[in-house]
C-alpha cells in the first residue's frame, strides 16, 4: 500500500469537542505534507460546529468540508465515512469527542500497511481499551511482545480501515438480516441493548460470524472524552479516558505480528483466548469456554463441555483465585476451595459446563481485583457513605 | 556486567519453590555463566532448606548459604546488598516474588546502562500499579523508552551496582531515625515503615536520587502469608505479567537527564509538559495533585493541588489520563467560590484553605470504576460488615 489514509471527522452537535479534536490533529506529526482531512457535518448541525469546521486551518494537507442538508443519523454517517475507503484506499475515522496522540497517524498508517493482507483482520483500533463496558470494570490485555494484540470486538473510538476490510463488512451488511443478527448469542447484552443508531453492534456480529478480529494497540493513540451531548451517552462520562503518552517523547517504534502468530487474543466478551490458557488447563479451545468475567449466557457456555468461569459451580475440577495479573495468569496456581459456602468470592472455577449452579457473577470481588484497590478500609468507607448521603440530599433538594 | 542473583529465604517453602521455578524458566543470553545465591537466615524452616538444597539451577551456578545465627530480615537484606561489593552488581529477589522470562536480560542491561548515572540509586524489576504513598492506582506516563524514574525505593525485585549500594551504606552508617521522622519531605507512609526500605527512601530524598522503573513488569509480588511485614498475605500487589511465549523486545534506556517523565517522593509528576502547559517554571510551582504534601513543604509561589483553595487561577478536572494530562484543558463550568472534589486547582500557595485531600474521588478516577451504584453499595456494606464483625 503506497497511499496514506485519509482522516475523516464526522461532526454534528459538539463544537467545543470538535475544536479540541481538530487542534490535536494539528499537533500530531505526519509522514508526508499533503494529508486529506474531511470534516463531514451531518444535517441539522449547530452553527458553532459549522463555524469551527470552516475556520479550522489544517496545517498538514488539504481540508474539505462536507455539509449535508438532510440528517442521516449516526449509523449512516459512519457507514458513509467507511465508504470513503473506495475513494482514498484507506481511512481513519475520528468522532468529535476523541483526542489524538502525537503519533496516531504513524501508528494507523503502519498498522494498515502491515495488516493489509491479513484476512483475519477487519480493522485497526487507535484506542487502547482499559474498560470492559459489558462487565463495567477494568480490562487489561496481556503483553505479547508486540505493539498490538487482537480482539473480536470493533472499536468506534478512533479506528482505521482499508478498502478491502471495509468491503468485507459492507458485503455482509447488505445481505444480513439486520433485525435478527443483533440477537446473536456472542453479542454481550449491553451491546444488544444499544439503539438502532449504533453501527457498532452490526460490526460486532460481523466479526463473530466471520471469525475476524480488530487490531488493538497496547498504548493508546486516542482518548475518549465522552463529552455531554453525544448520541449514546448524553450526560457524558470520564470513564473512557485512557492514558496518553508524553508530548515530548521520541517517535514510537512499531512491531506487529500476524494474528496466527499472536499468543494474545480476546473474544467478543473480551475474554482471553490465549494459547497459554488452553495449554495450562490441558483442554482444547473447541472444548473450553472462557467466562472469567462471568457474563456469558448459559446457552452459549453449554455448547462446550468445559468452562473456566467465575459463576458458581459444583464439583470443580480446579479452583483458581483472582490473584496473579493479568487474568490469563491466575492459572499459575490452583487453590483449595477455601470458601465453599459463599459462591460470591474471588474464585474462578474450571468445571464441566453442566455443573454451573448459578448464573450470577461475583461482581464485587472482581472490582477489587480489576481496580487495584481494596475499598474495605475505614477511610474509604467513611467517605463513601458521606458521599452517598450528600448525593441523596442534593437529589432531595432538586425536587 | 553480570549481576549475581541473591534470594534471601527463611520461612516460606512454597513461595521459594515458586520463585526458583520462575528463575529456571527465564532466559539468560549473556555468554558467562550466571550465579545464584540462596541465602538462608539462621533458624530457617527445614522445608525451605530442603528446597534450597534440592534446587538445580539450569542456567548456571547455585550456592546455598546457611547460617547458625538469625540475622532478622533487615540485616539479612543488608547482607544481600553488601554482596554487590564482592560481585559488582546484584539482583535481589525476596521469596514471595515471581519473575518474568526476561527479568535477567532486562536487569543486566539496565545495570550496565545506568552504572555511571549519578542520580540513580537502583533498578526496579517491578512496575507498580498501586502506589503505597498515595494509596491509589498508579499509572506512569509513557515516555517512548522502556523505563521512567521515581523517587521511591523498590523492594519487590531490584538490582544494585556496587557503587549504588555503597552510596546508601555510607549514608546509612550515620543516619538518624529521629531526623527522618522529623523530615516533612519524607511521606508519612514511608515514616511508618519499620525496616531498611524506610532508610533507603530517606536516603533517596536526602540525596535527591531516583530508582529506574520499567513500564512492563519483570516481577510480581505474591505477598504470601507468613511474611514479616504482611503476615496475612495479600493479592493486591500483583502486577501484570507478560505472555510466556513472546519474543524478547529491545530495551530502550534514556539517561536521567533526557527523560521528562519523573515522579517525586510523593508520587507527583515532575514532567516538563505540565510546567510548559501552565506556563510556570518549576522553581515557582509545587505539584500536589494527590493533595498529600504537608503545608510546610509547599513553599513555592504557586501550587497545583486537589486541596481546597480560594481564588484559583485555573481549574482542572480529574478526567484525562494519566494525571499529567489533566492540565491540557481547564474546566469551563467552574463557579467561583465553589469546591468540587473532582477538580484540581492552580492557585497561589497562600490561598490553600484546607489540607484534606479528596480521597474518594481520587479512588474512582484511579481505579477506572465508579463505585456509586446500587449494586456495589449493597455488596460493599455487606462485605465491610462481615470484615469488621468477623461473624462469618
Amino acid at each position: 500500500m503506497k497511499s496514506y489514509p485519509a482522516i475523516i471527522v464526522p461532526a454534528f452537535q459538539r463544537a467545543e469537542s470538535l475544536q479540541r479534536l481538530l487542534s490535536s490533529i494539528n499537533n500530531a506529526v505526519y509522514p508526508i505534507p499533503d494529508i486529506d482531512l474531511i470534516i463531514s457535518i451531518d444535517g441539522g448541525a449547530t452553527e458553532d460546529v459549522k463555524k469551527v469546521a470552516g475556520n479550522y486551518n489544517f496545517r498538514h494537507g488539504n481540508k474539505s468540508i462536507i455539509q449535508r442538508e438532510v440528517n442521516i443519523g449516526l449509523r449512516k454517517h459512519i457507514l458513509w465515512c467507511g465508504d470513503q475507503t473506495e475513494k482514498y484506499g484507506s481511512v481513519i475515522v475520528l468522532e468529535d469527542d476523541l483526542m489524538t496522540d502525537r503519533y496516531y497517524y504513524h501508528f494507523a498508517a503502519n498498522a494498515l500497511q502491515f495488516y493489509e493482507n491479513d484476512s483475519n483482520v477487519s480493522g485497526i483500533s487507535l484506542y487502547a481499551k482499559r474498560v470492559n463496558m459489558a462487565a463495567r470494570m477494568a480490562f487489561e490485555p496481556m503483553f505479547n511482545g508486540y505493539s498490538a494484540y487482537f480482539m473480536q470486538t470493533p472499536s468506534s473510538w478512533g479506528q482505521a480501515w482499508t478498502k478491502s476490510q471495509w468491503n468485507g463488512f459492507r458485503e455482509w451488511y447488505s445481505t444480513a438480516d439486520l433485525d435478527s443478527v443483533t440477537n446473536h448469542p456472542g453479542l454481550p447484552a449491553v451491546l444488544k441493548r444499544w439503539p438502532e443508531t449504533s453501527w457498532l453492534k452490526y460490526f460486532a456480529v460481523y466479526l463473530i460470524e466471520n471469525y475476524k478480529y480488530f487490531v488493538y494497540p497496547y498504548l493508546s493513540y486516542t482518548t475518549n472524552c465522552a463529552d455531554a451531548g453525544g448520541v449514546h451517552m448524553p450526560d457524558g462520562t470520564q470513564m473512557y479516558q485512557v492514558p496518553l503518552g508524553a508530548e515530548d517523547r521520541p517517535e514510537d517504534k512499531f512491531l506487529f505480528c500476524n494474528l496466527d502468530d499472536s499468543v494474545v487474543l480476546y473474544d467478543s466478551f473480551m475474554e482471553p483466548e490465549s494459547k497459554e490458557i488452553f495449554k495450562k488447563t490441558g483442554i482444547d479451545a473447541d472444548k473450553l469456554e472462557i467466562d472469567i468475567y462471568g457474563l456469558k449466557p448459559l446457552s452459549l457456555i453449554k455448547k462446550k463441555k468445559y468452562v473456566l468461569t467465575s459463576k458458581r459451580c459444583r464439583n470443580p475440577i480446579k479452583i483458581f483465585r483472582l490473584g496473579f495479573r493479568p487474568i490469563e495468569k491466575i492459572l499459575q496456581n490452583s487453590v483449595a476451595d477455601n470458601n465453599p459456602f459463599f459462591g460470591y468470592s474471588d474464585q474462578v472455577y474450571l468445571a464441566e459446563t453442566e455443573n454451573i449452579v448459578s448464573d450470577k457473577r461475583p461482581f464485587y470481588h472482581q472490582i477489587n481485583y480489576y481496580s487495584y484497590y481494596q475499598t474495605e478500609n475505614r477511610y474509604f468507607y467513611r467517605r463513601y457513605v458521606l458521599h452517598l448521603i450528600e448525593k441523596l440530599i442534593n437529589k432531595v433538594k432538586k425536587h | 556486567m553480570q549481576p549475581v542473583i541473591i534470594i534471601p529465604a527463611f520461612s516460606r517453602p512454597d513461595a521459594l519453590k515458586r520463585l526458583l521455578g520462575s528463575v529456571n524458566e527465564a532466559r539468560f543470553n549473556g555468554s558467562d555463566t550466571p550465579e545464584l545465591i540462596i541465602s538462608l537466615d539462621g533458624g530457617a524452616d527445614q522445608k525451605v532448606t530442603e528446597i534450597a538444597d534440592a534446587f538445580e539451577f539450569k542456567h548456571g551456578i547455585k550456592r546455598v548459604i546457611k547460617r547458625e545465627e538469625n540475622l532478622g530480615l533487615d540485616n539479612h537484606i543488608l547482607w544481600c546488598g553488601d554482596q554487590s561489593q564482592k560481585y559488582g552488581s546484584i539482583i535481589l529477589l525476596e521469596d514471595d516474588i515471581y519473575v518474568d522470562k526476561y527479568f535477567y536480560e532486562y536487569a543486566r542491561k539496565a545495570v550496565q546502562f545506568y552504572q555511571d548515572d549519578k542520580r540513580i540509586a537502583g533498578i526496579a524489576l517491578y512496575s507498580p500499579k498501586y502506589c503505597q504513598i498515595t494509596k491509589l492506582g498508579f499509572e506512569p506516563m509513557r515516555n517512548g523508552y522502556s523505563v521512567y524514574f521515581k523517587q521511591n525505593v523498590c523492594t519487590w525485585g531490584q538490582a544494585w551496582t556496587a557503587k549504588q549500594w555503597s552510596g546508601f551504606r555510607e549514608w546509612y552508617s550515620h543516619s538518624d531515625e529521629k531526623e527522618i521522622d522529623k523530615n516533612d519531605a519524607i511521606p508519612k507512609t514511608v515514616k511508618s515503615w519499620k525496616s531498611w526500605d524506610k532508610f533507603f527512601s530517606a536516603y533517596m530524598v536526602d540525596k535527591n536520587l531516583y530508582f529506574v522503573f520499567p513500564y512492563i513488569s519483570y516481577s510480581t509480588n505474591c505477598a504470601d502469608p507468613g511474611g514479616v511485614h504482611m503476615s496475612k498475605g495479600s493479592d493486591r500487589f500483583h502486577v501484570p505479567l507478560s505472555a510466556k511465549e513472546r519474543p524478547e523486545r529491545d530495551y530502550y534506556f534514556c539517561s536521567f537527564d533526557t527523560s521528562t517523565v519523573k515522579y517525586d517522593a510523593f508520587s507527583e509528576t515532575e514532567a516538563k509538559e505540565v510546567y510548559d502547559s501552565l506556563n510556570i517554571s518549576s522553581a515557582d510551582l509545587d505539584i500536589d495533585i494527590y493533595g498529600i504534601k504537608p503545608m510546610s513543604l509547599l513553599k513555592k509561589k504557586y501550587v497545583l493541588t486537589s486541596k481546597k483553595c480560594k481564588h484559583p487561577i485555573q481549574v482542572f478536572r480529574l478526567g484525562f489520563r494519566p494525571v499529567e494530562k489533566i492540565v491540557m484543558y481547564p474546566v469551563t463550568d467552574y463557579q467561583p467560590g465553589s469546591y468540587n472534589r473532582n477538580f484540581v486547582y492552580l492557585a497561589e500557595t497562600e490561598n490553600i484553605l484546607a489540607e484534606k485531600r479528596p480521597f474518594f474521588e481520587q479512588v474512582n478516577y484511579a481505579s477506572y470504576y465508579q463505585t456509586e451504584n446500587k449494586f456495589y453499595f449493597r455488596r460493599y456494606l455487606l462485605n465491610t460488615l462481615r470484615k469488621y464483625t468477623k461473624f462469618i
